[in-house]
């Protein structure tokens, strides 16, 4: 005799259809590693969020009296060499990888699926002179562009965003590029073409859509090349001035303390780390559930 | 080499020159997007009017752009890449004598990390799933995830500090003294190298696991070939072939992580010639380091593009129009 | 026909995915004999290319692992063997060969033709790199490759598919297998060139006296060639018998299906093919009623209440059936399942091949 509730249990998981609890669901299932780096990222961006609240001191409050204090009840990391709160510094830096990244990686996220899409669908001399110029843009190594063009734009949180924003643009207009070419050889817009549809409308109905899943990956992972970037320039000194407390900020200014008071530069250097690492492995995650084709790619 | 693979190879050298000439334009174009007069930004505020316009001719500068730039370019193809206002010095020396020792420390890491990053990537692919390839997967995301100069400040703490078994900081040239050359060498070359061996070995990984899911791999299972045959001969040749432009990118990291590596180490080499020059507005400087840095990446691609034609078989029979 | 070569019992292979044990082999038993070419017939994912590539165990694994059951070769059991090990690896090629079914992707792209056949021939017939190499052409030359000296140094894709095939052909029967499988050998290639494909492998596994496995879900290619057909559906076997009585009197509703789905030249042009309604089914926590039950149109209500049925042998003769109702159908009465309106001849899943 037939059991009812295995031919139940048969019907209920053939319609079963991927939707966006299956996806988290894939997302999670990756390992502890992903578990622990969303909640870390999570973490973070409340610290972002909330860090006035979270520390008595302002990140500018100087006292030479207190300077180099080791740790102590007041002061849980102790204090740097101008007496300022290390513990309130470091997670007011949270704050400003935090913007620096996702500012700068939106706004070449949006130049560069513009361009992208442009260099893509019009082909012909425009098309082939963007993508020249993307050659030309990516034979400079990121870091190199934005150490040579900071100066320019300021050295504050918007002006680096730009500036990042910028070395991160030909990335994006590179593999748009590659999504559109390959949509273009698809029949439905061929079909579109045919039937008279206009070139800016096949290009925001029916290429855009298509590309926003890349450039959502692109972008998760963008922001923590991002935060690496502005950390790495903070850190030669040609990134966001002093005393703001960027992460790159305090660990150049602690590296002169390193012998008696590694942690000045040890502390924000392990923020870094753990910021950059869980960004990177929670990037990771959306790019398999969103598309794992781009597994190796990206 | 026929004749398709000759017109391939000229059509890449091509375009590389076009984009070198793109870059030389930027570059010079630099100097001018900044706010304020170069020559009073170099000389300072206290010099004499009648020097900054003497000086001003000398380097040029009284000529309109398009001049500028070409005297620049012409001066380049004679060997002078002009004069620097930090160091006095003509530039030519400058770079002349600065580049063997980032080539010092970057060649040696792009070797060993390219070495060490194939065999991890290996090891983890054959192992996959077992405790060895986990283990190297996650000394692999915290290798591509933490901050060059931090790991070198880290590096430094550690092992000239705490243990006092390497030296602090600092650069001996391999042929003044090559023992010392590799007491001060180990610690920068490998930070250097850890996260290129991150993202080297992630990538022979994928790539190797792709491969072993392929359908000739089925087949020579299908016809009794060893697992270990399989491995290392039908599965890598496939997998190392994209490797070979993956390391082709890892070079351009190489410069970016040499700015940063020989400022932490204190080693004299173009990286931080570039920071000072920078931080001292020398654009002539600049100039010539962000030319030549862009030189250095396109023939590295162009190197790439022709030799991955002679590795796969494919597009070299394509080229071949056969 | 000869002794029994291969006899396989109870085989069980399952896929472990995310969303649970996908049954893609489920309790399968079947024979062939010395020189005897059969025939697996199903649908895609039907689980007959999973069931031979579990006689070499050659299952991607994980996820897939080989569950239960015997595979006796010349009187071993190869289950018994693990599947790295060198008693394996030795059936694999001498033993038993496999043609798969993409030509394009089956040769390694990076090693010429010659490279990968010498590899083969030299670990199988143990001789040198020379001979080896000499024993190739000869390979490519039984395969009616021409130039085989040239074709020997090209690279896979300077080739065509059914050059390649035909390479692939080659490489089965230079390792000299008692017994070759053939896994949709034609379905990539040009309609033209799969007759041709085809026949030269029946003719030359003739010519060496071996046995023959062909897995198609196309049934009207292969009936010429072939002594006995085992039809499968969702993992398992659920009719088999000789060419002429499944030809001429299917006794499963599937099988019928598939019969009148199949295009006939001496059929009239009007008529019709009749495409079988509905998909195959989820082999995940499997229904365990008849898993045709939801596509059957004879099902009644014994098929509604009982569990799977147990394939019973028909009489005296070797037919075999898994079906609880006993009908007589006919190739091409209309009583089986509706038509479709388009008349397309769909083989259910089947449409990419």
């Amino acid at each position: 005799m037939v059991h009812d509730a295995a031919v139940a249990k048969h019907n209920r998981l053939s319609k079963r259809h991927s939707g966006l609890r299956e996806k988290c669901h894939t997302f999670f299932k990756r390992g502890i590693l992903t578990k622990i780096s969303s909640a870390l990222v999570i973490i973070f961006i409340l610290i972002a969020i909330f860090c006035p609240y979270l520390t008595p001191y302002t990140p500018y409050e100087q006292s030479l009296r207190n300077k180099l204090k080791p740790w102590s009840k007041e002061h849980w990391l102790g204090t740097d060499n101008l007496g300022r709160d290390v513990l309130t510094r470091v997670l007011y830096g949270a704050r400003i990888s935090i913007v620096t990244g996702v500012l700068s990686s939106l706004w070449a996220a949006v130049v560069g699926a513009a361009l992208g899409l442009t260099a893509g669908y019009s082909r012909g001399f425009l098309g082939s002179f963007l993508m020249r110029l993307t050659d030309a843009h990516l034979s400079i190594p990121p870091l190199i562009l934005v150490m040579v063009l900071a100066p320019i734009f300021g050295r504050t949180i918007l002006g680096i965003s730009i500036v990042i924003g910028i070395s991160a643009i030909p990335s994006y207009v590179r593999m748009v590029y590659g999504q559109v070419l390959s949509l273009r050889e698809n029949d439905y817009v061929t079909a579109a073409s045919v039937i008279g549809q206009s070139n800016f409308k096949i290009l925001l109905k029916h290429l855009l859509p298509n590309c926003i899943p890349v450039v959502i990956v692109m972008f998760t992972s963008n922001v923590s090349t991002a935060i690496t970037i502005e950390a790495n320039l903070a850190y030669i000194g040609i990134g966001i001035r002093p005393p703001t407390p960027a992460w790159g900020v305090m660990i150049s200014e602690g590296y002169n303390y390193l012998v008696s008071y590694p942690h000045l530069a040890i502390a924000p250097g392990i923020m870094l780390m753990l910021l950059i690492i869980s960004l990177n492995v929670v990037g990771d995650g959306i790019r398999d559930v969103i598309d794992p084709r781009l597994r190796g790619k990206l | 080499m026929s004749g398709n693979m000759a017109v391939y190879i000229l059509k890449r050298i091509l375009i590389a020159i076009l984009i070198v000439f793109l870059v030389s334009v930027f570059a010079k174009a630099l100097m001018h997007m900044l706010p304020g007069d170069p020559v009073r930004l170099a000389m300072g505020f206290e010099a004499k009017e009648e020097d900054v316009e003497a000086f001003r001719v000398r380097m040029n500068l009284d000529k309109p752009i398009h001049m500028q730039y070409i005297l620049w370019v012409k001066g380049l193809f004679k060997g002078d890449m002009g004069w620097s206002v930090l160091y006095d010095r003509p530039n030519r020396d400058i770079f002349a004598e600065r580049l063997p020792r980032s080539i010092a420390i970057g060649l040696p890491a792009v070797i060993i990390s390219s070495v060490f990053a194939i065999i991890f990537g290996i090891i983890c692919a054959v192992n996959r799933g077992k405790w060895s390839d986990q283990i190297i997967t996650f000394l692999m995301t915290l290798g591509l995830g933490t901050p060059v100069f931090w790991l070198g400040i880290f590096g430094i703490y550690i092992f000239a500090i705490r243990l006092r078994v390497l030296p602090i900081q600092g650069f001996t040239s391999p042929f003044v003294n090559f023992g010392e050359y590799v007491r001060k060498a180990i610690l920068p070359v490998a930070c250097m190298s850890i996260p290129m061996i991150a993202g080297v070995a992630r990538q022979t990984r994928t790539n190797m696991l792709d491969a072993i899911n392929q359908d000739y791999v089925r087949t020579a299972r299908a016809y009794g070939i060893s697992e270990r045959k399989i491995q290392m001969k039908y599965a890598l040749k496939n997998a190392l072939i994209p490797v070979v432009t993956i390391i082709g990118l890892q070079l351009r990291i190489v410069i970016g992580g040499s700015v940063l590596i020989e400022n932490v180490f204190n080693i004299p080499g173009i990286g931080s010639l570039l920071v000072t020059a920078i931080n001292n507005r020398d654009y002539f400087v600049v100039q010539n380091a962000v030319l030549l840095i862009s030189i250095f990446t396109v023939s590295v691609n162009l190197l790439v593009d022709i030799l991955y034609g002679f590795i796969d078989p494919k597009i070299r029979l394509e080229r071949k129009g056969g | 026909m000869g002794e029994r070569i291969l006899e396989v019992r109870n085989l069980c292979t399952s896929f472990f995915t995310h969303e649970g044990e996908v049954k893609a082999v489920n309790d399968v038993s079947f024979h062939i004999d010395e020189q005897e070419i059969v025939a697996f017939v199903g649908e895609s994912g039907c689980g007959k290319t999973v069931t031979q590539l579990s006689l070499l165990q050659i299952v991607p694994a994980p996820p897939g692992k080989i569950t239960g059951g015997e595979v006796f070769f010349k009187g071993r059991d190869l289950l018994q063997h693990k599947p790295n090990s060198p008693e394996m690896r030795s059936v694999r090629g001498a033993g038993i060969a496999m043609i798969f079914q993409e030509p394009m992707t089956s040769l390694n792209p990076v090693f010429t033709v010659g490279h990968q056949l010498t590899d083969i021939i030299m670990l199988h017939r143990k001789v040198g790199h020379k001979e080896a190499w000499e024993m190739g052409i000869e390979a490519l030359r039984s395969v009616e490759i021409p130039e085989p000296e040239v074709r020997m140094r090209n690279y896979p894709f300077e080739l065509s598919g059914g050059m390649r095939q035909r390479v692939m052909i080659a490489m089965a029967v230079y390792c000299n297998p008692d017994i070759i499988i053939a896994d949709e050998p034609t379905t990539a290639l040009d309609v033209t060139t799969q007759a041709q494909v085809l026949e030269l492998l029946v003719s030359l596994v003739k010519q060496h006296r071996k046995s023959l496995i062909i897995v198609t879900h196309n049934l009207g290619v292969v009936t010429r060639y072939v002594d006995r057909i085992y039809v499968m559906y969702a993992g398992r076997i659920i009719e088999s018998g000789s060419t002429e009585e499944i030809m001429t009197k299917p006794r499963h509703p599937y099988t019928i299906g598939l019969l009148n789905s199949v295009p006939k030249i001496e059929k009239e042009r009007s008529e019709k093919l009749i495409p079988i309604k509905g998909a195959p089914p989820w082999l995940i926590d499997m229904d365990p009623r008849c898993t045709f039950l939801p596509r059957c149109s004879y099902a009644c209500e014994v098929c509604e209440t009982k569990e799977f049925p147990k394939l019973r042998r028909l009489g005296e003769s070797d037919h075999f059936i898994a079906c609880h109702r006993d009908i007589a159908g006919s190739i091409t009465g209309s009583t089986t399942g509706r038509l479709d309106s388009a008349g397309r001849h769909d083989l259910g899943g089947e449409a990419h091949g």
